[in-house]
């Protein structure tokens, strides 16, 4: 309950300026939204399921019959909406005697914590990719063996991978050990994107998009993608980065220093962003009271379906 | 006779307020009922059905659940920290197996949705719940003389819900019988109102 003893410089005029942080701080620019695919939604969750299509089509010998092959159902991934709420009370005599309106902008820092929130938690389904984020295969987001659906079939299928692979059946997409974000780190991690396959070990189009780094890979980001020469060394050799067109986000909501990924555009990567309700700000008065309550609140959930198109190393 | 409970069920407050109600973490293995006294499990906090023991600090109640446990393999599991999405299946039904995918699983259409949480009604001494009434194992009919005096509560033969029980008092009472339901008409097995007495409740809000 916000009251007038808590807030006396209100009650009387004469205050020159009054540094609200919530308005006169400017809040970062959206950036779950450039890399998460946003979506609404109309029910209390959302499933998606996975489905592999068929395998290499083989040669028919002559006068053999033909053999026939079945598309695989996957699992499912569900999407539980949460609802996050956030709610203050003002005295009815503390928003009568406030000089300077400010109470009233109480709804304006709400939804600045309510952006906070959208942020963070839509963020941390890269920040816990390695430990509690599990797709849709039942695995890490990020992991050194994901199962394929097509099991070793798809592994001996796959042209070239048998040196990017870790286990027959499986495809990584995290490097093993985690390695630093480096211009041999980001190699591996282009490398493992162009050997990318389905579930059935069909090479895929697919590339990294962005690299998602934290503030302090910044300077590191930049020697990497953006020098002509080949970065840290004193040989004239190109900078064999440049022809990728990779960019890089920082996202500072990464939670990790040394931590970066690699992502493909929004329609070859599966994480996802669920607008379930947007947010939205309510108040009513107390009757015995009179004091204001304001109540904002959102729903929404957030993760990752599959794996494909995404990369993670955890530093080392 | 067998008595067949009616699931005790929030119907009022004294306040005019909502009835408190929280969703805390579900206990491993949990199965119980909507309906069903349960508490808090001290060595981590989960959700369980209550032990039927009146007293001491290992036994309060915490309220009364009014959704069904949901069976879970570890306690709180999928249930999301702070600040994180939902980290669990979202379900605890699945069907089947996924070809070469053994930790994949495969989610009924329409199965409920689970965080890892159960919601439960805080047997607050605002909340005035509705419970059948019995006297050891027997159904009986609550009279006026019941109201003002408190019981115990035991868990019924038929459907493993609970039941206000007329034979617990002294140390074995939880409630405290406030007044009779009169959406019952008068019967044994009629319901009566009541609230949990405070010594022992955990939570109180």
């Amino acid at each position: 309950m916000m009251v007038r003893g808590a807030f006396a410089q209100a009650l009387a005029p004469g205050v020159h300026h009054w540094f609200l942080h919530f308005l006169d701080l400017q809040m970062r620019k959206e950036e779950y939204s450039t890399v998460f695919n946003v979506e609404t939604s109309s029910q209390a969750f959302e499933d998606e399921v996975e489905l592999a299509g068929t395998g290499v089509m083989p040669e028919k010998p002559e006068a053999d019959s033909t053999i026939y092959d079945d598309m695989i159902q996957g699992g499912t991934r569900r999407y539980v909406h949460l609802t996050y709420a956030l709610g203050s009370r003002a005295s009815w005599e503390l928003i009568e005697d406030d000089q300077y309106g400010i109470i009233k902008q109480v709804p304006k820092s709400h939804v600045r914590s309510a952006q906070f929130a959208r942020e963070i938690v839509t963020w941390n389904v890269l920040n816990l990719g390695f430990s509690t984020i599990n797709t849709i295969d039942g695995v890490t987001l990020f992991n050194t063996q994901h199962p394929l659906l097509g099991g070793t079939a798809a592994t001996n299928t796959a042209p070239g991978i048998a040196n990017v692979i870790f286990a027959s059946g499986t495809y990584p997409n995290r490097p093993s050990p985690d390695v630093d974000l480096s211009f041999t780190g980001v190699q591996l991690m282009i490398n493992q994107f162009e050997r990318m396959p389905d579930s059935q070990g069909l090479p895929i189009r697919v590339k990294p998009h962005c690299i998602l780094i934290p503030p302090e890979l910044k300077f590191i980001a930049r020697e990497i993608l953006g020098s002509p020469g080949k970065p840290y060394t004193t040989d004239n050799e190109l900078n064999a980065l440049l022809g990728e067109d990779l960019k890089f986000q920082v996202v500072h909501y990464f939670t990790s220093q040394s931590a970066w990924f690699g992502v493909a555009d929004k329609e070859n990567h599966q994480l996802k962003f669920f607008e379930r309700h947007p947010i939205d700000t309510d108040y009513d008065d107390d009757f015995d009271t009179r004091s204001t309550k304001v109540i904002t609140m959102q729903r929404f959930s957030a993760g990752a379906t599959s794996w494909i198109g995404t990369w993670g190393s955890n530093g080392p | 006779m067998a008595i067949s409970a009616i699931p005790i069920q929030p119907v009022k407050t004294l306040s005019g307020n909502q009835w408190a109600s929280r969703r805390i973490i579900e206990e491993a293995t949990q199965t119980f009922k909507i309906g069903t006294p349960v508490q808090i499990t001290l060595a981590d906090g989960g959700i369980k059905a209550w032990d039927g023991t009146a007293g001491g600090a290992t036994h309060l109640i915490a309220g009364i659940s009014y959704e069904a446990a949901s069976n879970l393999a570890s306690t709180g599991l999928g249930a999301p920290a702070p600040n994180q999405p939902v980290t669990g299946l979202g379900s605890a039904l699945t069907f089947g197996s996924v070809p070469n995918e053994p930790s994949a699983k495969n989610i009924p259409h329409g199965a409920p949705f689970n965080d890892g949480r159960v919601g439960v009604i805080i047997a607050a001494a605002d909340t005035i719940f509705s419970a059948t009434f019995g006297n050891a194992g027997n159904l009986a009919t609550p009279l006026n003389t019941d109201v003002g005096l408190q019981y115990g509560l035991t868990v019924d033969t038929g459907g493993n819900f609970w039941y206000v029980d007329k034979s617990k008092t002294g140390a074995s009472a939880v409630l405290l019988v406030t007044g009779l339901d009169l959406r019952d008409p008068s019967a044994a097995g009629a319901r009566v109102l009541f609230q949990f007495i405070a010594a022992d409740a955990s939570l109180i809000g």
